[in-house]
């Protein structure tokens, strides 16, 4: 039972005071509502995250460029397509082929070789491909003369290509290496080649790859030094189309491990020494160079220490590099040459996949200009773009700095795989600058028959670093291709460096150099037998700048660059001197030659002195 | 605390980042009342607390990658880059990654920082954060599990055991992340399969086995981190009808708890193509070219016998089964892959007594175990044409 509580009136004070502490408590309130509002209102979770992200390597990216590249391929008649329509997820057919400029018919222009295949043979009907060699005219276009010259060999698996003249009859022959027996094709003289690889003894059956060429033993004759890969014993194996795409917890992306070069064992490479006789000799064994846990791809001879002697650096894929130092000057006339492993003394013993190798001198850039051989390597995706500093010690002992990232070079390149390069002048400015092809061999989430295309590195060099200028050289140069090889050749005859490229399942690309510009160019050519001209050191001083570059040491992946060398002068017209050192030792010198083509001669060197 | 401070990165990697100190509330670095006071205040007022700590930035990849790319820089080593551990870039160029479409992303924090539900952490709730909303009510698990479970039991940390557990359950495939799991694969991170000749063995012939491994649902290169003393193996043993072993590759040594290539034939470092069984490893080179095996890579100067497997790829050993002419068929072919935190040699150099002194010995984990019977023919099969390997 409840009882009524008798009613309270309030006094006017107590109301006053009421309504104020709940005016107060109100007040209170509303401003607590008003922060939590305002707080609300300021809240940062969904501002951009990536607001203090910085991507400082973008700076390597030129916004403009002072060159213009344009594809004439197919206006120029380099019509054919590479490989086979439909990827067998196959690392023999990812790897793709090269490129070879040479003049296998005397003229005086540069001819055009390009490696093919049909894909792996084990899946059934072959498109029946060929190699194909295609005559310069002389007027900016080509003709395809490969029927006619002998050199398609449609049942190879083509890898990389040499012009070389093996036998010193005045010639460009031509070596062709194959994943199978690889190829000596013998020029005729009259535009026709025999293939004399048998009988020469340099029909190795393993997966050829590059090849080095140089007279290490310096007996007047070219050797060889040839790349093997590896042991590929899944033919058959690949899957067939089955694609799949990512971002399905059920069905995940998967890439077979028949394009993992890991998944097979690695297969030695071989050194041929030259006897004269138009036939080789098989000296590996004897002198230590089989690298035969290497999966190598490319390999240049020159003389990486100064001393004379031809030295031999070998770029393997997932295998550390290797630096053979060739030690024949250190025992005398009657000893046998013999290389010293120096991989991992000089820092060049390199696990990533390498697959691309230039040469020259860039020390300059660095302060470090030494006159000796420095090295630029490509390599795969996430695995960034490798820039070798030569340096000796005090000690006379050779080293490498790896400079990628100081130059800009490295950043840039993880995103890309790398394959064939090149050391050249490409405005002719007088500095060294480096053109990359890339092409991805990842496999395109939305269908896995198809691999990522990448757009090539064009890298200027501004003096103080490098800068990638591809994007603003022209829809060509920017465009996205699955380049493997890359060959420089001043094809056209004007003074400057065109590219071409060879494309995984694609046309091959010619890009001619269009760069408006005032600069002049020395064309040195070197005339002299191959093992004179292979490996020697040619400097070229203008303008305050001397540009030192190695005869055909610049070997890219799997391609020949022209044998004719392109020097900057930048805005002078003249080199003050350019001077030869012919890997036998002999030695040209000419002063206040005026911008042009330039043809040195072996036979008025002086000889070497003793 | 010390990643929750970083405000701005750079993708080169190296610990490339900017630290912001936060502004303290009071007391936050007393203790006792003071310290009291000042949690109180985070918890009442936790605004200031979030805008320091908890950084958008957090969010990104390239927040981890900050730190998870690393290259030895000629400062240290002489020679110039020498790449190191990369899990940023080979997360960034997987099929992991998706730049234009986020939604098909996953990214760091997806798998290794999984979402703790019903969190009573003030800061729960990201409303910036993909998959997430600012009242989801859940936090990131800091475990970030991956592959370390053998440290915290040596060293006797609080909840080792359950960090343990979730690292194993990680380590096997078992662990099912709600948030992600339309896009993450269940079962195996690393699956195998056995491949072996349609027509089966021959007694009194030689066998090809291949087994592949696959790198099916880990974001970066397997394995990645510190190749030098991190493991995974193959462990094949091939056996007959009554459970004899006729080969075996990848065993532990009893004595020495070294790999094994063969039996009594300790694995050597960056030589598991040529023979023996796959190993996933890698080894630094100093500049004589000996191989690093105290971990002081500051002196690495170079590299060999290094073998991952990219994401989404695979890679493969050949294993020579050498079967008598008396065999009982079926032959059993078991193949494990497992992993080990530490190269056993190293811990032996570098820490000898620690296993012993803590009582806790590196455990090896199976990750993945395949199976495959193997009829055997009378050796009259023999000069018939062999199949090609199946799967």
């Amino acid at each position: 039972m409840s009882r009524a509580q008798p009613t309270r009136k309030l006094t006017p004070r107590q109301r006053r005071l009421w309504w104020s502490s709940a005016a107060t408590v109100a007040g209170v309130g509303a401003l607590a509502a008003l922060v939590w509002w305002i707080d609300r209102a300021r809240d940062t979770d969904r501002a951009d995250a990536r607001a203090g992200v910085s991507v400082e390597f973008a700076r390597s990216v030129a916004g403009d460029s002072p060159l213009r590249f344009t594809d004439v391929a197919a206006a120029s008649g380099l019509t054919m397509r590479h490989g086979v329509a439909t990827r067998h997820r196959a690392l023999p057919e990812d790897n793709g082929s090269g490129l070879a400029w040479g003049d296998y018919d005397g003229d005086g222009d540069w001819d055009l070789y390009i490696v093919n295949h049909s894909g792996i043979a084990h899946h059934g009907a072959r498109p029946g491909n060929t190699h194909r060699l295609y005559r310069n005219n002389g007027d900016g276009t080509f003709t395809d003369v490969t029927v006619a010259a002998g050199v398609g060999d449609p049942d190879a698996f083509g890898m990389g290509a040499t012009f070389v003249d093996y036998d010193d009859d005045g010639d460009e022959d031509l070596y062709v290496t194959n994943r199978g027996p690889n190829r000596l094709f013998q020029n005729q003289g009259d535009g026709t080649f025999i293939d004399v690889a048998a009988r020469a003894g340099v029909n190795d059956p393993l997966w050829g790859t590059g090849t080095a060429w140089g007279d290490f033993d310096r007996d007047g004759h070219i050797d060889f030094y040839l790349c093997n890969y590896v042991t590929y014993d899944s033919e058959g194996l690949e899957p067939t189309v089955a694609q799949r795409g990512a971002g399905s917890s059920a069905n995940p992306y998967e890439a077979p491990f028949t394009l993992n070069p890991n998944s097979y064992n690695a297969q030695p490479n071989r050194l041929f020494r030259n006897r004269g006789d138009g036939t080789f000799e098989d000296v590996t064994a004897r002198c230590e160079v089989a690298n035969p846990d290497g999966r190598s791809l490319a390999a240049t001879f020159v003389d990486l220490d100064g001393d004379g002697w031809l030295d031999l650096f070998v770029n393997n894929d997932v295998s550390p590099n290797r630096l053979y130092r060739n030690t024949g000057g250190d025992f005398g006339p009657d000893e046998p040459v013999g290389f010293v492993d120096l991989s991992a003394v000089s820092g060049i013993a390199d696990p990533r996949g390498a697959m691309g190798l230039s040469v020259a001198e860039i020390g300059d850039l660095a302060g470090i200009a030494d006159g000796l051989p420095d090295l630029f390597i490509t390599h795969w995706v996430t695995q960034e773009n490798a820039l070798y500093f030569s340096q000796l010690g005090a000690a006379g002992k050779l080293e490498y700095r790896d400079k990628t990232r100081q130059f800009d070079l490295g950043e840039i390149s993880i995103d890309r795989v790398g394959w064939g390069c090149a050391f050249v002048d490409l405005d002719r400015d007088g500095r060294v600058d480096i053109a990359v092809a890339n092409g991805s061999t990842l496999e395109q989430n939305e269908d896995a028959l198809l691999l990522k295309p990448e757009p090539l590195f064009l890298f200027l060099n501004t003096g103080t670093t490098f800068r990638d200028v591809a994007p603003a050289s022209g829809a060509d140069a920017a465009r996205l291709y699955a380049a493997r090889g890359l060959a420089a050749a001043d094809y056209d005859g004007d003074g400057d460096v065109d590219l071409a490229l060879s494309c995984n399942q694609g046309a091959p690309v010619l890009l001619r150099n269009d760069s408006p510009t005032n600069h002049r160019s020395i064309s040195l050519r070197l005339r002299g037998r191959a093992a004179f001209c292979r490996g020697a050191k040619v400097e070229v001083a203008s303008g305050g700048r001397n540009q030192v570059r190695w005869w055909g040491a610049d070997v890219s992946y799997l391609s020949m660059h022209a044998p004719e060398m392109i020097f900057g002068l930048g805005a002078s017209t003249q080199a003050d001197r350019i001077r030869v050192i012919w890997a036998d030792g002999a030695v040209s010198e000419i002063e206040h030659v005026a911008a042009g083509a330039v043809t040195l001669d072996h036979a008025a060197a002086k000889p070497e002195r003793k | 605390m010390v990643c929750h401070t970083i405000s701005h990165v750079d993708q080169r990697g190296n610990a490339d980042y900017v630290l912001t100190p936060p502004r303290k509330y009071v007391g936050e670095l007393g203790d006792g009342a003071a310290k009291r006071v000042a949690d109180f205040l985070i918890r009442a007022y936790p605004r200031q607390h979030l805008a320091d700590y908890d950084r958008n930035i957090l969010r990104t990849p390239e927040f981890c990658g900050a730190c998870h790319k690393q290259f030895i820089p000629e400062a240290l080593n002489r020679f110039g880059v020498s790449p190191a551990q990369n899990q940023f870039d080979e997360w960034r160029k997987s099929h992991w990654n998706h730049q234009q479409d986020p939604d098909s992303t996953l990214s760091c924090r997806d798998c290794h920082m999984r979402l703790v539900r019903d969190s009573r952490d003030p800061g729960a709730g990201e409303a910036g954060d993909l998959r997430r909303s600012a009242d989801d009510g859940a936090h990131r698990h800091h475990g970030a599990i991956a592959t370390n479970l053998f440290m915290a039991d040596v060293l006797k940390l609080p909840h080792r055991e359950e960090f343990t557990r979730l690292t194993r359950e990680w380590l096997t495939g078992e662990t099912v992340i709600p948030e992600i799991a339309d896009l993450y694969p269940k079962g195996p991170i690393a699956p195998l399969e056995i491949h072996a000749s349609a027509d089966g063995a021959v007694a009194g012939q030689p066998l090809e086995l291949q087994v592949v491994v696959r790198n099916r649902k880990i974001g970066h290169a397997f394995i990645t981190g510190p190749l030098d003393f991190l493991r995974v193996w193959l462990h094949v043993r091939v056996t007959d009808r009554d459970g004899g072993v006729l080969n075996e590759w990848g065993a532990i040594d009893p004595q020495t708890r070294d790999i094994l290539d063969e039996p009594g034939v300790i694995h050597q470092s960056g030589r598991s193509r040529d023979s023996g069984t796959l190993v996933l490893e890698g080894v630094p080179l100093d500049e004589a070219g000996r191989t690093i095996l105290r971990h002081e890579l500051w002196r690495k100067a170079g590299g060999t016998g290094q073998r991952t497997i990219f994401p989404g790829y695979a890679d493969k050993q050949v294993y020579r089964v050498a079967v008598p002419a008396t065999v009982r068929g079926p032959l059993t072919v078991t193949a494990e892959l497992n992993f080990r935190r530490y190269r056993q040699d190293f811990l032996d150099r570098v820490v000898p007594e620690m296993e012993r002194a803590s009582g806790v010995f590196q455990p090896t984990i199976t990750l993945t175990t395949a199976t495959r019977e193997i009829e055997v023919g009378d050796s009259s099969a023999a000069a018939q044409p062999r199949g090609a390997l199946a799967p």
